[in-house]
Formats: structure tokens, C-alpha cells, sequence
């Protein structure tokens, strides 16, 4: 059971974005994507979606070609929280998580709203509930975003199918305090059946909480693996084009960009 | 827009509106049905205590006008939501954005060349209402795909192209009355006023189902339409057939819009005005905002065919120009508040 992506090609305006990328997310772990920007982070993971059109090689959800799998079964299955969203209209932010249940076909039910209030809590936005989604700061519509994937992503405890999240830059407004938080929620949420892929920049958050790294430079993947095996000085000082330097104290990676 | 605190919109006061509004519309169409040229108490016209004049007003002429002024304002403010929902853009009204006008365009290419199609007997009362969904299904389509294709639907892309598209129908409306013979020009002048005036059962009946069932089938996407809001990706990632849904919101809303300008000519804004009030009083999640836009449409286009026909009489003003004078200043309202 994974989410396996083999030898993905995009190109778009006769250029090539991803050019042979193969990556597996599997259900119980975090898998972060890093490189520098414009590497293809970003396409990686809506090819993964199953979103973009253009698109040469494989997805398969559990064995199955996600092109052959509906939207609605893809959708209890993958939840993505992308980098930004351009609402217009004057959205609550109970209305918006809201969207995110899909598991009544109409309306409110009871429990919609019990989970609604019970997740938002966890991710510590109760506050925010009531308040208009277009008057909140960058920081706050970025945590309920992330609160409305776990919105689709929510099942009983018994059920134990394989899900998976997909994460573009999560925590690019937040404040270290919320960071933490917002990244020690996402792994919780991996340990419950759910692969987690993570685009991230900050290297050493990437390094603690991810079980395993993908670094991706023009299209391509440089390096894949656990990440004391990616987190290599000299391929990231290449890769990045700017000194980087890695410590290692009590199995802890520590990575200087200074 | 102006965001605002949302809170206070509580499920009580949700309801509480919702009464409010369908007690208003059960009021303004009783109304209605008794206030013009001939006076009329509807009590007298149920006990049958009515003079057989009172009686023949009422069943011909008053009550098919006053369901008709109701179900076309119910259908263009709900056809007005749903493409402001499909173009995330909150201005755009099927009238300013050229869906109407493409609809007259159908419909008087049907009023000039109808003769010499030659169609069957049985289809030529509605060949007409036919042309105008086509035409506004076309401008629907068309508006779309270049929107997306070049400006992300920026507010000021759909309504550049919304008068791009209505300058053409006026220029195709102008051919056609120009290769018109005299009757066709009295049929067309008489219909581009645009009034409810001509109103009875046979043709108000089947346009009615349409519209009506073109409404539920619009409200029955009200979730989808929400999470279109969040983006045409987003919304696919949350379950949504995307290219679905637009097909649906495209073809139905042209439904609506063609099948009401075919019986009562271009009405404008009524598709900006109502959606924008609903908005303000009761939110903009779309299962109460196309539920209220059909509510308050059909309240409001109720109450302007009344003005137009107890205005002067026993002359009417077209209806057209009542909403019209009503919306004009309102778009200028939002327009100024949008540059706060």
C-alpha cells in the first residue's frame, strides 16, 4: 500500500519540469520534498494529485491507476492543501472547513459539525470559526487550510484504509511557534495510516520530521532516502549553489546555511 | 468586497429569514394578483362572488402574468448567483456580461428566419424560447473558455468581454431588423421592450417547469459550487467533477436566462441586484444564496411588473426599465464600495 508515482515527465510551454521522477509515500510515514525554488516541487506534487493534465508516466493509489480511480473515491482517499487560495466571496471559516467534509453528500449533519469543532481544536483554531475567512492574516488562513484537509481526511477510528495528505509549503506564514505545532500535527496524523508528503524549506525541520527526503533540483531528484543519507554538505551545497554545512550530534542533524 | 464578521449569522436567524422572505413574496404576489388596471378582490374570485369580467381578468391575463414575473425573477437572480459562482466574480449579472444579449440574438434570429426554416407545426411555439438558450448557451461557453484562457477571470476581463459581446448582439440584433419584413419588425420591437405583458398559460406553463426545474437542478449543485470556490484544483481535490460541473452550470443557467428573455425580453439586473442583497443578509454559502436569489427575485420582479403596470395607467412601462432604473444605481453603489 502506497502512493507511487514512476517516471513522471511534465512539460509545459516546451519546457521540461519534471523529468523522470519516480517517489513512493507510504502510509505511516512523512516524506518532505526540498530543493531550491523552481525545481519542480510545486508540479511534483499536483502530478501526484492526480490534477495535472500534461503528464507522462504513472500514479497509482494502492495498486490503482489514480486516472481510473472517480474524484469523490480519490478524494476520501487524498486530501491536498495547496500554497494559496483566491476566495472572493465572504466565506466563514466554519463554511470553508465545511467544504471539506465529504462524507454527506448534503448539508450539515451532526456530526460534521462535532468533528468540524473537534479538529479545528486540535489545531488550535476555535477561535477562528466564526470569524469571516477573507479578514484573517496569511498565518491564519494557512492553519485553516491545513485544518480542512484533516476535515477531508477524517474517518472513524475503525477504518483503517490507507489515506494520504499532500502539503505544499504548510507552514510558509506561520510563526516557529505555530510551525511546531502545525508540523508535530502532521506527523501525529501520519502515524494513523496516512503517508504524508511535505514540501518544506527550512532543512532542518525537513531533516527532524521527516522519515524520509526527496531532493529535488531541475526536475530531477538528486538524492532519496532517510535523512542523514540526503543531508549531505556537498550535494546540498551544489544543489542549493550556496554554502551549507551539516553537524551531526546524538543521531541529530543540525544544517548551517549561514 | 468588504469582508465582515460572519458570526452573527446563526441557524435562527437563518430561518428566521427565510420565513421573512417567503412571507414577503406570499404577500407582494397576493398583492399582486389584485392591484391594476381592473381592481380585484382575490377572496371574490375564489367564493364566486365575481363579476365574469373579474373572473376572465384574473384567469387569463392577471394570474399567468403575475406567476410568470415571478418564476423569470426567481430564474435570472439564480442564474445571476451561479455564473458570479462559476466566474468567481461577484459582478457578474447575466445581463452586463452579455448572456442575455445573446439570448435576444437567438431570439430574434428565430423571430426573422423562423418562417423559412420551415419547422413542424408542434415545435414552432417553442423555437423561439430554443434560439435564446442556444445564444446563451454560446455566450456562456465562449465567455468561459476566454476568461480562463486569458485573465484567471479577473473581475475586468469578464466584463470587458461582457461588452464586447452585448456591442455585437446589438449589431446582430440590427441586421436582423434590418433584413426584417414589417410584421417581424412589430413582433420584434414589441418583445425587445421586454414586458410581461403578453403572458398566458400556454406559453407560461412549459417555460415555467423549465425554469423551475432548471432552479432545483441549480440549488441541488450548491455544494459544488462552494467548493469551485476555493479553485477549479482545489475543488477537484476535494471530490468535485469539475468539468461536470461547469457543463451543468453552463448549460442550466442558459436555460433559465434564454427561456426568460425568450417570453419577456432582456430584464437587467436583477441577476447582479438580488444575489448581492442575499449576500449581505444571509450569507454566501450556496444552498441558502440560491434558495433566498429565488425568493427575492421573484419577490422583486413581482413588485416591478406591478409598478410598470399601475404606473400610467392605462399605459405600461416596460418592465425592463423599471428593474433597470432600480439596478443601475446599484451597480454604481458596488462599484464605488468596491474601491474602498
Amino acid at each position: 500500500m502506497a502512493l507511487v508515482a514512476e517516471n513522471l515527465e511534465v512539460i509545459r510551454k516546451d519546457k521540461l519540469i519534471l523529468d523522470g521522477v519516480s517517489i513512493s509515500v507510504f502510509p505511516g510515514e512523512v516524506t518532505a520534498v526540498i530543493g531550491p525554488n523552481g525545481a519542480g516541487k510545486s508540479t511534483l506534487l499536483t502530478a501526484i494529485s492526480g490534477v495535472e493534465k500534461n503528464l507522462t508516466g504513472l500514479v497509482t493509489l494502492d495498486g490503482v491507476d489514480i486516472k481510473k480511480v472517480s474524484p469523490v473515491e480519490l478524494a476520501r482517499r487524498r486530501a491536498v492543501m495547496a500554497q494559496e487560495n483566491s476566495i472572493v466571496f465572504d466565506f466563514s471559516v466554519e463554511e470553508i472547513l465545511l467544504m471539506g467534509w465529504i462524507r454527506d453528500a448534503f448539508g450539515r449533519s451532526p456530526l460534521a459539525m462535532e468533528k468540524i469543532v473537534q479538529i479545528a481544536n486540535s489545531c488550535g483554531i476555535t477561535e477562528l470559526l466564526s470569524r469571516s475567512f477573507l479578514t484573517l492574516s496569511g498565518g491564519e488562513k494557512q492553519r485553516v487550510q491545513f485544518c480542512r484537509a484533516l476535515v477531508q481526511l477524517w474517518r472513524p477510528q475503525e477504518d483503517k484504509t490507507s489515506r494520504y495528505l499532500l502539503l505544499d509549503e504548510p507552514s510558509a506564514s506561520l510563526d516557529v511557534s505555530y510551525e511546531l505545532s502545525l508540523l508535530k500535527l502532521m506527523v501525529e496524523t501520519s502515524r494513523r495510516d496516512t503517508g504524508v508528503l511535505v514540501i518544506l524549506h527550512d532543512l532542518n525541520l525537513a531533516s527532524y520530521f521527516a522519515d524520509s527526503i526527496c531532493l529535488v533540483n531541475q526536475g530531477k531528484i538528486e538524492a532519496y532516502g532517510k535523512p542523514h543519507e540526503v543531508m549531505e554538505p556537498k550535494l546540498l551545497t551544489d544543489v542549493y549553489r550556496s554554502p551549507i554545512r551539516v553537524e551531526r550530534q546524538n543521531d541529530r542533524l543540525y544544517i548551517y546555511t549561514y | 468586497m468588504t469582508p465582515r464578521d460572519t458570526s452573527h449569522f446563526s441557524r435562527s436567524y437563518r430561518s428566521l429569514g427565510f420565513f421573512l422572505l417567503t412571507l414577503l413574496l406570499m404577500v407582494v404576489f397576493g398583492f399582486a394578483l389584485s392591484k391594476g388596471a381592473v381592481p380585484l378582490s382575490i377572496i371574490a374570485i375564489f367564493d364566486g362572488s365575481a363579476s365574469s369580467l373579474e373572473t376572465t381578468v384574473f384567469n387569463h391575463l392577471r394570474a399567468p402574468r403575475v406567476v410568470l414575473s415571478g418564476i423569470v425573477g426567481a430564474s435570472l437572480a439564480v442564474s445571476g448567483a451561479v455564473l458570479q459562482g462559476l466566474f468567481r466574480n461577484p459582478l457578474a449579472d447575466p445581463g452586463l456580461i452579455g448572456v442575455s444579449g445573446g439570448a435576444a440574438l437567438g431570439a430574434v434570429a428565430m423571430i426573422v428566419f423562423g418562417s423559412s426554416l420551415a419547422l413542424p407545426e408542434t415545435i414552432t411555439p417553442y423555437s423561439m424560447p430554443m434560439a435564446a438558450i442556444l445564444g446563451a448557451m454560446v455566450v456562456t461557453l465562449f465567455l468561459y473558455s476566454f476568461s480562463a484562457y486569458y485573465g484567471q477571470f479577473s473581475v475586468v476581463t469578464v466584463l470587458l468581454a461582457g461588452i464586447a459581446i452585448n456591442a455585437l448582439s446589438t449589431v446582430g440584433i440590427g441586421v436582423f431588423q434590418y433584413l426584417s419584413d414589417d410584421a417581424q419588425l412589430r413582433t420584434l420591437v414589441f418583445w425587445m421592450m421586454g414586458s410581461f405583458g403578453r403572458a398566458n398559460w400556454i406559453t407560461v406553463l412549459p417555460s415555467a417547469v423549465v425554469m423551475l426545474v432548471g432552479i432545483v437542478i441549480l440549488i441541488l449543485h450548491s455544494r459544488q459550487l462552494d467548493r469551485l470556490q476555493l479553485g477549479e484544483a482545489e475543488a477537484f481535490y476535494l471530490g468535485v467533477k469539475v468539468n461536470r460541473l461547469k457543463r451543468v452550470i453552463i448549460l442550466v443557467s442558459a436555460v433559465c436566462v434564454g427561456a426568460g428573455v425568450a417570453l419577456s425580453g432582456i430584464i437587467g439586473f436583477v441577476g447582479l441586484v438580488v444575489p448581492h442583497l442575499v449576500r449581505l443578509t444571509l450569507g454566501v454559502s450556496h444552498s441558502i444564496l440560491l434558495f433566498g436569489s429565488a425568493l427575492v427575485g421573484a419577490s422583486l420582479m413581482i413588485s416591478a411588473d406591478l409598478v410598470s403596470r399601475i404606473a400610467i395607467i392605462p399605459a405600461e412601462l416596460p418592465v425592463g426599465l423599471v428593474t433597470s432604473a432600480l439596478g443601475a444605481p446599484f451597480f454604481l453603489w458596488l462599484i464605488a464600495r468596491a474601491r474602498d
